[in-house]
């Protein structure tokens, strides 16, 4: 044991940012139960495909799991560290693009299959790396992926690209699939609507994570209609030189979009 | 009763959907975390053993990632979670669960260095609790012995005395280490909400665990507390009380 943790100096104060991460996480429960659930559904198909020897399959389904896991745990340990420190706390790292659309495609694959929509990704060869937290960017993605392969039954399909401008990464999930009117009226309504609205709405999970994963990086979600009835979604973040501020940063501030 | 007085905002009853207050929601994100954290290494485990085709152990492996999987099924079922503020109706055995608990703390306790036990009388009465809820407060202080005391021994103990206060026959059970002990100053602090000692070696620490142990505890009419003696180890007790030998109902073995 360090001997650090046996003085009193240095404790840290109890911090008024709790309300909202319990709305959150009343949010997280009600809407997002589903991933504790499919984690542990998924155990006994990988138990099985080992029974079979199946190693292929076996090897693909254990990453997948592994990385809805640790993206579940990113979550929880960003809501656990709001509460702690009234800040937002992002681990980040130089990624390329291309990984982090590899990642959300294994992450998605069961779900796309599953709606006969093909995931595709256009990314410019040239593309530079990017910075942010890995595990919250890949989980802004799928909650943008699934909102999308919710949205309507017709099979088809998503393209997702990644344009890197001066200041600005956009990851823009192309969905030309006609969306029904009430579900799109329902998707531009919760983007119109500010966070805390949301949270007290305690509604439309995906759209509060994936936006405020955003805004914790600096960045920005948009919802963008098509020509052909569907939608773009653009998650925007700033090139790496703009990221280093907003690493830590004050969390009440993220909830007072507008 | 918890006094809520001193209690941060966030725990505050305050919402028509949670009756009482918040704590549950928090205890939930709190707890959760360990058996997701388990289940992600022993995939790691496993993805590493396939790639590389070695498939002697998996099964082995699978299993453990499959105990994780019914710890995280376990806590989901036991949602909402909400501390009774009435006794427990159904008795709970402690010994099995004392032993469920230590074995699953074995491995991480081999990993710091740490070899863990328990120490329990040969007739051990049953307990007015949930055994989910004892379970979680056993895991929360083993889980803390183990992270704060590396290289130690910790030992789950239960005393053969019976205590009694206000006419309630009561059970104490502790968790001790012999690591470097708690700084006198710090043996009530160290039960509020969000309080921590700053310590980098250590970023996992939300402040949660002793606090939400202590909840839990005097919701069931128990009492926890901690003796230590810096550099020669920590003691955190904790009473419960004893089940009725009037009633009989069946035992709860294992949540």
């Amino acid at each position: 044991m360090s001997t650090s943790r046996l003085s009193p100096d240095a404790l840290t104060p109890q911090q008024p940012i709790s309300q909202l991460v319990v709305d959150v996480l009343h949010l997280l429960m009600g809407e997002m139960r589903g991933p504790f659930t499919s984690i542990n559904q998924s155990l006994p198909k990988l138990r099985d495909l080992l029974d079979a020897e199946a190693y292929a399959d076996a090897t693909q389904e254990t990453q997948r799991l592994l990385g809805e896991s640790e993206r579940l745990l990113s979550v929880l340990d960003l809501l656990l560290n709001m509460m702690r420190e009234n800040k937002v706390k992002l681990l980040p790292s130089l990624y390329t693009p291309h990984k982090i659309c590899q990642l959300v495609l294994a992450a998605v694959a069961p779900a796309s299959e599953a709606a006969k929509v093909t995931l595709q990704v256009d990314i410019a060869p040239e593309a530079p790396k990017l910075t942010a937290d890995e595990r919250l960017l890949i989980q802004s993605l799928v909650c943008c992926c699934e909102l999308a392969l919710e949205a309507t039954s017709l099979p088809g399909t998503i393209t997702l690209e990644v344009v890197a401008e001066p200041t600005l990464y956009h990851f823009r999930l192309h969905d030309p699939r006609p969306y029904p009117p009430e579900t799109l009226a329902t998707l531009q309504r919760d983007f119109a609507t500010p966070l805390r609205v949301l949270l007290q709405q305690r509604s439309a999970m995906r759209v509060f994570l994936s936006r405020f994963i955003l805004r914790a990086h600096g960045g920005l979600l948009q919802l963008l209609p098509s020509g052909t009835g569907g939608v773009t979604f653009d998650l925007s973040i700033p090139r790496p030189e703009r990221m280093v501020p907003v690493i830590l940063q004050d969390a009440s501030p993220l909830f007072e979009e507008t | 009763m918890v006094n809520s007085a001193n209690l941060p905002n966030a725990f505050q009853p305050h919402s028509a959907d949670s009756p009482a207050d918040n704590r549950w929601l928090i205890l939930f994100a709190h707890d959760v975390r360990k058996p997701i954290a388990r289940l992600i290494s022993t995939l790691h485990l496993l993805n590493d053993m396939l790639t590389a085709q070695d498939y002697d152990g998996v099964e082995m492996v699978m299993n453990i990632a499959l105990d994780s999987g019914e710890d995280l099924q376990r806590m989901l079922s036991d949602l909402p979670f909400q501390p009774r503020t009435e006794l427990s109706t159904t008795p709970t055995q402690l010994v099995p669960l004392v032993e469920r608990v230590v074995y699953s703390f074995q491995e991480s306790a081999h990993a710091a260095g740490v070899s863990l036990g328990s120490t329990m009388p040969a007739d051990v009465p049953l307990l007015q609790i949930p055994s989910s809820q004892l379970m979680r407060v056993l895991n929360n202080l083993i889980d803390n012995a183990i992270r704060y005391a590396p290289n130690s021994a910790v030992q789950v103990v239960v005393s053969p005395l019976i205590l009694e206060a206000n006419g309630v026959r009561l059970l104490q059970v502790g968790v001790l280490d012999n690591g470097a002990g708690i700084h006198p100053l710090l043996h009530r602090s160290i039960f509020d909400y969000f309080f921590r000692v700053v310590d980098q070696k250590e970023p996992d620490g939300y402040g949660l665990g002793l606090p939400f142990c202590k909840w839990i505890v005097e919701q069931n009419g128990g009492q926890i507390w901690v003796e230590s003696t810096l550099g020669e180890g920590s003691a955190f007790w904790f009473t419960v009380p004893i089940y009725p030998l009037s009633s009989g109902t069946a035992p709860e073995s294992e949540p």
